[in-house]
Parts: structure tokens; sequence; C-alpha cells
């Protein structure tokens, strides 16, 4: 019995490790792709993903608290500490580097 | 050249032709004058004669000359052909490499984040600390990009607490006493909360290597410290580690064009320990009092057989900035002792906001524990905490804009308290506020009243803390 929930939770582990695999392939994208092609695409703006994201945790950052090299450091950082997507983070340090 | 040499024959022609013709008015030359005029001549036509044979021999070092040219660019072009040649067959036998991570020095970053806080609490009841400065943290995090694609991260966490203050709560893993006040009543901890390297792999992935915070739900990761905006941590958990010395793969995709994204991470951490090594649920400490035996914050060390595994997958769905909602699945599984026996937990964890002024996030976790003593005990816990700005008003009062309201309710069962002569279940109600003195200066006030089980005394207790994040 002991086995069989260790090796359960082994599995699970598998499972996520997979996922990750597959998202990091963008296998997953492909799927997503096809889907956004059926709809006309809103892209947002650096200021709109900012608002999103970065108040989800804490308070408002002004962008001329940092500069521009620093933000380049914090959303580094962000973008680990918060799984923001890659394009996402680069919008987003575009929008604080040049408002900064 | 030629040229040259023909404006001075035409010049010599001419004013041959000239002289011949410069014969005095009378038209009488005699033959003394003209035998000079003939020897001048002659001399003419020798000197024309020198430079027909100079320019004939400039004629044929021009054509050597770019002969020898021809020559060079010839053995110029076999010697390129050579250098490619060598290079394309070193290519093939040298194993291809990733390329060097150089940027320009001018890209490098260094530089300071964190936070600091200092709390007064005042307790009520049957306390041995009525009313104190219980704590004092600096808690800085060092920030170094490398370059693009490595980042190196390390958080501490200085603090100076009051010993008779009740810290049982705090859920930063790992603290080691390095002085003490003694009969003071106070000890100083200083406390590495995270020091990882990050390596952006690609969009889609990042590895991360050291001692991490742990995605076991998100308050570890983004809610704790100058984050919460309670001066405490969630009851609940105390029963999760919050770091763990190993490796890590995260990252994200986004779906469709709202932001929304799916997010997932994978690790392996030293796991949980027993203090003592065995599989006991409780032992007896050094003043024989029965305590756990389970050690959360042993993802730093391993005393047991092998690392665990845990992970975390969640889902971000904005409809519009400040409106959103997120929900996750994480766990950890691994021994805990030499025996084999498995701690288990898993969390999940979510967080809703409805406008720039409201929000409410919360996590029930729930841990397994196999013991020789107990069987499988499960301490396990949850919690719920909303807050409420009071800018939704627009008074045009002081004070009310800045303000924030705050509740949280959380719960731990940890199954062990009737063992170790404290409360097995406690409950807690906090209100409290937040008063933004600036967007990183708060002014932190919250109640707290804790019911227990088991017949032990409620507690209740007035913290107030200044928090600062830099």
């Amino acid at each position: 019995m002991k086995e069989t929930k260790y090796a359960l939770g082994r599995l699970c582990f598998a499972l996520a490790l997979s996922i990750g695999v597959v998202l990091s392939c963008g296998s997953g994208g492909v799927v997503w792709a096809q889907a956004q092609k059926e709809k006309p695409v809103k892209v947002l703006t650096g200021e709109e993903l900012y608002a999103i994201n970065c108040s989800r945790c804490h308070t408002e950052r002004y962008p001329t608290e940092r500069t521009s090299a620093q933000w380049k450091t914090i959303l580094m950082h962000m973008r680990v500490r918060a799984n923001l997507p890659a394009d996402q983070a680069k919008k987003i340090l575009k929008y604080m580097q040049e408002n900064n | 050249m030629k040229k040259v040499i023909k404006a001075i024959v035409c010049a010599t022609v001419t004013l041959s032709f000239v002289g011949l013709c410069s014969v005095p008015s009378s038209w009488a030359v005699t033959d003394q004058e003209f035998q000079a005029l003939q020897k001048q001549v002659q001399q003419q036509n020798q000197l024309l004669q020198q430079l027909l044979k100079q320019n004939q021999q400039d004629q044929y070092e021009i054509q050597r000359l770019k002969q020898q040219q021809g020559q060079t660019d010839q053995k110029a072009e076999q010697a390129a052909q050579t250098a490619q040649a060598a290079q394309a067959e070193a290519s093939s036998k040298v194993q291809p490499v990733a390329a060097a991570l150089n940027a320009p020095m001018e890209n490098h970053n260094f530089m300071l984040a964190g936070d600091a806080e200092v709390q007064y609490t005042d307790q009520g009841g049957g306390s041995k600390a009525r009313g104190s400065y219980g704590l004092a943290d600096f808690a800085p995090i060092f920030l170094y990009r490398a370059n693009d694609k490595v980042l190196f991260e390390a958080g501490f966490d200085t603090t100076l607490s009051n010993s008779s203050f009740d810290t049982s709560n705090d859920t930063n893993p790992g603290a080691v006493v390095s002085t003490s006040g003694g009969n003071q009543g106070y000890s100083t901890t200083f406390n590495l909360s995270f020091a990882q390297i990050d390596y952006l792999f690609n969009d889609y992935a990042t590895f991360v290597a050291g001692d991490m915070l742990l995605p076991l739900g998100t308050y570890s990761e983004r809610g704790a410290g100058w984050l919460n905006k309670l001066a405490d941590d969630p009851l609940a958990r105390s029963l999760l580690p919050g770091s763990g010395v190993g490796v890590q793969v995260r990252g994200s995709k986004a779906i469709g064009d709202n932001g929304s994204m799916l997010t997932y991470a994978v690790y392996t951490v030293n796991g949980g320990h027993a203090i003592d090594n065995t599989s006991f649920a409780t032992i007896k400490d050094s003043s024989g009092n029965i305590v756990q035996n389970f050690d959360p914050t042993g993802n730093v060390n391993n005393l047991n057989r092998q690392p665990s595994e845990g992970g975390r997958i969640g889902w971000f769905y904005p409809w519009k900035p400040h409106y959103d909602v997120e929900v996750g699945l994480s766990g950890q599984t691994g021994e805990w002792n030499t025996a084999g026996n498995v701690w288990q937990a898993g969390v999940i964890d979510a967080a809703i906001h409805l406008s720039p002024y409201f929000e409410t996030k919360g996590e029930y976790i729930y841990t397994r524990q196999q013991t020789i003593d107990l069987g499988t005990i499960s301490p396990k816990g949850w919690w719920v905490q909303s807050g409420f700005k009071m800018s939704y008003f627009d008074w045009d009062v002081p004070f009310i804009p800045n303000t924030e309201l705050v509740f949280r309710y959380d719960t731990v069962d940890n199954a062990i308290g009737n063992l170790t002569n404290t409360a097995k279940v406690e409950r807690r109600f906090e209100p409290g506020l937040v008063y933004y003195i600036t967007n990183t200066l708060w002014l932190k006030g919250s109640y707290e009243k804790t019911f227990n089980s088991d017949g032990v005394p409620s507690d209740n207790e007035w913290l107030l803390e200044l928090s600062y994040g830099f």
C-alpha cells in the first residue's frame, strides 16, 4: 500500500514534468496557435499587461523608480518568480523602460 | 609619362623649328652660326633618344610590376582557400558547443531589492509579553543579471525577535539562531531565505537551481513578507516547507490574446526529515516536552534516503486589467526518514481580483505522513484572505482613501496537538487594515482572535507593523 501511494506521487510528478516538456517543446503552442487563427487577435500593450500582472501581488511600482537597466533585472526576476510568459515580460519591460 | 615625353618632344621640335626659322632679318647665315645650330639640333636629338629609351624602360618596369602583382594575388587567393578548407575540417572534428554567454559590460547589472519591517505586538490574556516591539526584520534580495539569460538571486532575512513573542507560526524556514539574548528574552537570526541561479532556457522553460522558494501554493513565492497585507503568516503554512535545495524547471505559456496563461513548475529537492531519524510522529525534546518529529524545513539538508519531488500547475485568466482569477494545484512527495516512510503534501490555491479595489485569495493545504506509532496522520488547514481598498468610495477625507481593509480566516489541524499538550486545532479570525503611506511604505494593523481545541485557552493579540519594500 505504501509503495503504491509513493508510486502514485511519482506518477503525478512525471505527469507534471511531461506537461512542462510539452510546453517547452512548443507542441502545445501549435494547438493554441490554431485556435487563435479563428478569431481576430487583439494585441495587449505593455501598459495593459503591466496592469494585469503586476498588481496581482503587490502595489504599483512606478516606472520612474528604477533605471532601464534595473528594470531589465527586475523583469527577469519577476518573469521567474511570477512565471510570466516571455513575450508578456518583454512588453512590460519595454513599457517600464520607455516611461522611466 | 608618355604625355610628358610627347610634350617635351613637341616643344623641342617646335623650338628647333622656331630656331631654324629665327633667321636674322638680313637672311644672312654664316657657316659658324650654321654649325652651331646644327650642333644644337644634334644635342636635342640625343636628348630625345635618351627620353625614348627611358620611356621604354619604364614601360618594361610597369609590365614587370603588374605581373608580380598578379602572382601575389594568386598566392593570396590560394592561401584563403587553404585556410577556409582547414577551418571547415576543424569544425567537422570539434563537437558543437553553445555560444559563450557574453554580453557587453554595460549590460551587466547588480541591484538590491527586498523589504524591512518593525513590528509591535500586544498579547492579551495570560501572555508573558503584553506589549513589546516583537520583531525587527531586514530582508534584502540581491539580484545579479549576468546576461540576458542568467540571473543570480539570493534573499536574506535578518531578524531581531522578542523570544517571549510566539513565533511558532513563522513559516520562514531554516532560520539559524546565530546569537542569543540569553535571559534578555530576544534572539537574532540570520536566515538564507533563498539563493538560486535562474537560466532562461527558452520562452517556455527556465532552469532554477539552488535553495529555491517552493511553488507549494503561491504564498512563499508571492505572498510572504512585505507582500503580505497582514503582519503574520497563515497558520497552515507551518505545515509546509517554504524553500528547498534542489533543481527546478518552470515556465508558462500564454493562452489566447487576453493575457491568460498556463503556468507550470516541477522540482526535486531534499525532502523534509525526521528530527531524530526515527519514524515516530513525536519525540521528546531536551526539556522533556513532546514535539513533532517531522521538520518541514528539512528540505535544506537530506537525512532521509532520497530527495523529494514536487510541482505546481496553474491557470490564470484575466478578462480585463484588475479583473482576473487564478487557480493552482501543487504538491510534493518523498521519504522523510531512513525507514522509507513517506511525507506528502497537496495544495489548492486560488485568487480573484474584482476591480483594483477588491481581492480574495486563499489556500487549502493537506499533508499525509506515515509513522510507525500513529499510522498515517494528516495535518491540514486552510486560509482565506480578502482586501478592500477604501479609495473605491472616492471620499474627499484625510487618510481614508489610502486605507485598505483586510480580513483573514485561517485554521490548522496539526493532527498531534493532543499529544504535545497543545491545541490540535486552531481557528483564527484576523481583521486588519493597511495604511499606504506611499506605494512602498505601509503601516499594517490587525487584531487576532484564536480559538483552540482540547481545552487550550483562546488567544488574542494586537499587531502593528511598519513595512517598507524597496
